[in-house]
């Protein structure tokens, strides 16, 4: 049997192995009576939903310090139509992060500075106190990457809790990208703030994950498990509860949906509210049917393209910093650079060469 | 669009999908280029960029004003097109400089070519000191069955030549050419001849002078000084005679010259070549119904009239006077017939490559119409300095268009492609910018031009003061 067939039969394993019908205790387990957790979708009523999404990319990395460009932006829906702001909350924050290492008793810990590209925007943003995070250490040092989005992580739950307070009401659903777990420090506290915020107002806090690597007890992918399961129901849009987790007091009920009925893709969603989750996921659900991407609300995608921080925008910041340097500083600088950019240097002599090829 | 659907099966599943958003996502790319700048009313070429967020709108008539100022002799082309919207401005070249220049109509069929030579030669019909002559291949200009320049109120300045003489109603002459009237030099670049056959042309018009042809065709024999011999071979006698069948349609029969088509003759037509050439003189419109003739037939009748005229505006402007004479336009259809490389490479020059390369001097130009432009040397296209393009799907044409055209076209390659039916670009050296015009339809143009025409009072004889 060759290299290939052996890959193939091994693939062909996997994907049929048996999925765990049966009760799944501890963690995201599959309830033991499916029928009772399988819940159709339902035509309601348009909810008017606020979607937030953040990106960030990098203008300078040393292995001492990490400048970057961060977006938060949110969009308004009724439904399928989209609504203006009625509040004076900007519909796009952008600032630059610059992380610093620093030694710690604990290790080295990293400490962000915040510049907000409009002052009147830093009331929207993080306080800088809040980001100091503990940073990995060898041998996952190449970890550290991960911890420049932490200010972009951050400034997302400070500008949706801002956004919740100012823009939303009563029953009213807030969608984020990304599921409403924390994995930074004191990240937990910003959670709670919007949370309590929710709470507070009446709105309903989703967050949906386009991937979900959650497995079942025994190992098996949970998503598709789900899927194998979904196939013996009739219904076209569904989702399936599995078991809640607790923050602070308060209740967060995580599910597996299916927004459309012919999407392909079904994702996991964290949902945190007072009203009918049937209510809340299939309103989310009214905003799934554009074509560009069926099943994955349209809000999400239209936050997703303009948080987006583009290659072409990060060249321009960075040549309008660099040019601004004294020369020697330049030069300094160049060879902290030099010490973590020698793998993008070979990217860009892979990308040379495969264009010349085609 | 600007994302790709995700690959799922949409087809026939409409109703579960629908764009959001589809007024910002789907929509049109539009490109801005600078082409002119307006200050104080006056047009000049723009040096800079608009401002940034400057107002952006659709062209409208009044942003126009500077094109109507007066020109002397307008020959009206069209109105002024932004998109498919035909506006009111109209768009006029001065034709006295305009036709010495040359003009080349490149197109495909169906764009409406000969449309916008109809509506052009109506328009020139009311400019005086201008002769035109039309070679007329499929007899559409003068409209004998249709609208055409017979219907034009300045009728006096028509003449109207046709085989058909009885076919037509109104006024019409008899196209006969006698065999006299043509010289070997008007084969020249038009039919092709082996030396030996130029060798024995030049024997018989030595010999026969005027009666060259027919000697020809009687298969008269040329002697040498002797007088024994035959210098003509007969095989190169019996091509001859062949040739001059097919082009002319002359042939012997019982010892009589027969005329096939009977535009070529022996006992007509003496003087039709001067009579065309009086009236081209005197400033009018000459139409040469050449549908019954052969290609080179047809060829052959232009060279005939265009080399006179041509010998005649040298002598003119070598005694001074050429400026008193008339502009003369030459209207040629499938013009690479004699335009083409291939041709001038083969045969050599003709009269009508002479016209494109030395006519401005003498006020002769040609209105050179053509499918493939890519046929005619760079050399002679750069000569043709008004270009009114129409609609072309040929790429490697458009190429060519854009290359020699008087303005930077370079952006405007799909745009030529979607012209559709009576759209144009006119680009030439007399206007500062390549302007996108729409040309009427000849029947709606006719009809509107002869309802001004009804609609002005009548003249006042000195009685009725």
């Amino acid at each position: 049997m060759g290299v290939l067939e052996k890959i193939i039969k091994t693939l062909e394993k996997e994907v049929k192995r048996d999925i765990d019908s049966q009760y799944f205790s501890g963690g995201h387990g599959i309830r033991n009576s499916h029928d009772d957790y399988f819940k159709p979708l339902r035509d309601v009523e348009p909810h008017l939903m606020a979607f937030v999404d953040g990106g960030n990319n990098t203008i300078l990395e040393a292995p001492r310090f990490s400048l970057q460009v961060n977006r938060v932006y949110f969009n308004l829906f009724k439904g399928k139509e989209r609504q203006r702001p009625s509040s004076r909350i900007p519909e796009k924050i952008e600032f630059f992060s610059y992380l610093s290492v620093h030694d710690s008793e604990n290790g080295e810990v990293g400490k962000v500075k915040i510049f907000p590209l409009s002052e009147e925007h830093r009331k929207y943003l993080p306080m800088e106190e809040d980001l100091t995070v503990t940073l990995p250490g060898p041998p996952d040092f190449y970890q550290r990457s991960r911890m420049f989005s932490v200010a972009r992580r951050f400034a997302e739950w400070s500008f949706s809790t801002r956004i919740i307070e100012e823009e939303l009401d009563d029953g009213d659903i807030l969608v984020k990208d990304g599921s409403l777990d924390t994995s930074f420090e004191g990240e937990r506290i910003y959670l709670h703030r919007i949370l309590k915020a929710a709470d507070k107002i009446g709105v309903n806090l989703a967050g949906l994950s386009k991937t979900c690597t959650l497995p079942t007890p025994t190992g098996n992918s949970l998503i598709a498990s789900i899927r194998k399961l979904a196939k013996d129901k009739n219904y076209e849009r569904w989702y399936h509860l599995l078991k809640p987790k607790e923050v602070k007091g308060h209740l967060i009920k995580i599910m597996i949906v299916k927004l459309h009925e012919l999407s392909d893709y079904i994702f996991r969603l964290d949902l945190f509210g007072k009203d009918d989750e049937a209510e809340i996921i299939s309103a989310i659900g009214e905003n799934t049917v554009d074509p560009t991407f069926p099943g994955y609300p349209y809000g999400l995608i239209d936050a997703d393209l303009n948080a987006r921080v583009r290659m072409d925008e990060v060249k321009m910041y960075k040549a309008s910093i660099l040019s601004g340097l004294p020369e020697d500083v330049l030069e300094e600088l160049k060879y902290h650079i030099r010490a973590v950019d020698a793998h993008e240097k070979l990217n860009r002599i892979a990308m040379i060469k495969d264009k010349k090829i085609r | 669009m600007r994302e790709l659907a995700s690959g799922i099966q949409l087809e026939n599943r409409g109703s579960q999908v629908e764009f959001l958003d589809e007024e910002l996502r789907n929509y049109i790319i539009a490109e801005a280029k600078t082409i002119l700048q307006i200050r104080n009313g006056k047009p000049q070429l723009p040096k800079r960029l608009p401002k940034f967020f400057t107002h952006v709108r659709r062209i409208e008539d009044d942003d126009l004003k500077f094109l109507k100022k007066e020109i002397e002799d307008p020959l009206y082309l069209g109105n002024v097109r932004s998109g498919s919207k035909e506006l009111k401005t109209k768009i006029h070249v001065n034709a006295r400089e305009a036709i010495p220049h040359h003009i080349l109509i490149p197109a495909t069929t169906g764009r409406g070519k000969s449309n916008l030579v109809k509506v052009m030669l109506w328009e020139l019909m009311d400019i005086e000191n201008i002769g035109m002559l039309v070679l007329d291949p499929h007899d559409e200009y003068y409209g004998r069955n249709e609208k055409g320049l017979k219907d034009h109120p300045n009728q006096e300045k028509l003449r109207y030549y046709t085989p058909e003489i009885s076919k037509v109603e109104g006024e019409a002459i008899s196209l006969n050419i006698n065999l006299r009237s043509i010289r070997p030099e008007h084969f020249d670049g038009i039919v092709e001849f082996t030396s030996a056959q130029k060798d024995a042309i030049k024997l018989y018009h030595n010999k026969f002078e005027e009666n060259w042809i027919q000697n020809i065709i009687r298969g008269e024999k040329v002697e040498n000084q002797e007088g024994t011999k035959e210098k003509v071979s007969p095989s190169t006698l019996s091509v001859l005679q062949r040739k001059f069948d097919n082009i002319l349609g002359i042939y012997e029969e019982e010892g009589r010259l027969e005329s096939r088509g009977g535009v070529f003759t022996t006992d007509a037509g003496d003087s039709t070549i001067k009579d065309i050439i009086k009236s081209l003189e005197d400033g009018e419109i000459v139409i040469i119904d050449t549908s019954r003739l052969m290609g080179e037939a047809e060829l052959l009748v232009g060279s005939i009239i265009v080399g006179a005229l041509f010998n005649k505006y040298q002598k003119y402007k070598a005694e001074g006077k050429l400026e008193e004479k008339p502009i003369i336009g030459i209207v040629i259809e499938e013009a690479p017939r004699v335009l083409g490389k291939e041709v001038i490479e083969r045969q050599g020059h003709n009269i009508y490559s002479t016209i494109a390369r030395e006519g401005r001097k003498f006020n002769i130009g040609l209105v050179a119409i053509t499918q493939l432009v890519t046929l005619i040397p760079r050399t002679i296209l750069a000569n043709m300095n008004t270009k009114i393009i129409l609609g072309n799907e040929m790429s490697q044409e458009r190429s060519e268009i854009i290359a020699s055209a008087s303005q930077d076209l370079s952006d405007d390659n799909r745009a030529i492609a979607s012209l559709d039916r009576g759209e144009a670009i006119v680009t030439s050296i007399f206007t500062k910018f390549a302007v996108p015009i729409k040309i009427p339809l000849f029947e709606e143009h006719v009809k509107d031009k002869i309802s001004e025409t009804k609609e002005k009072p009548p003249l006042l004889s000195p009685e009725d003061l």
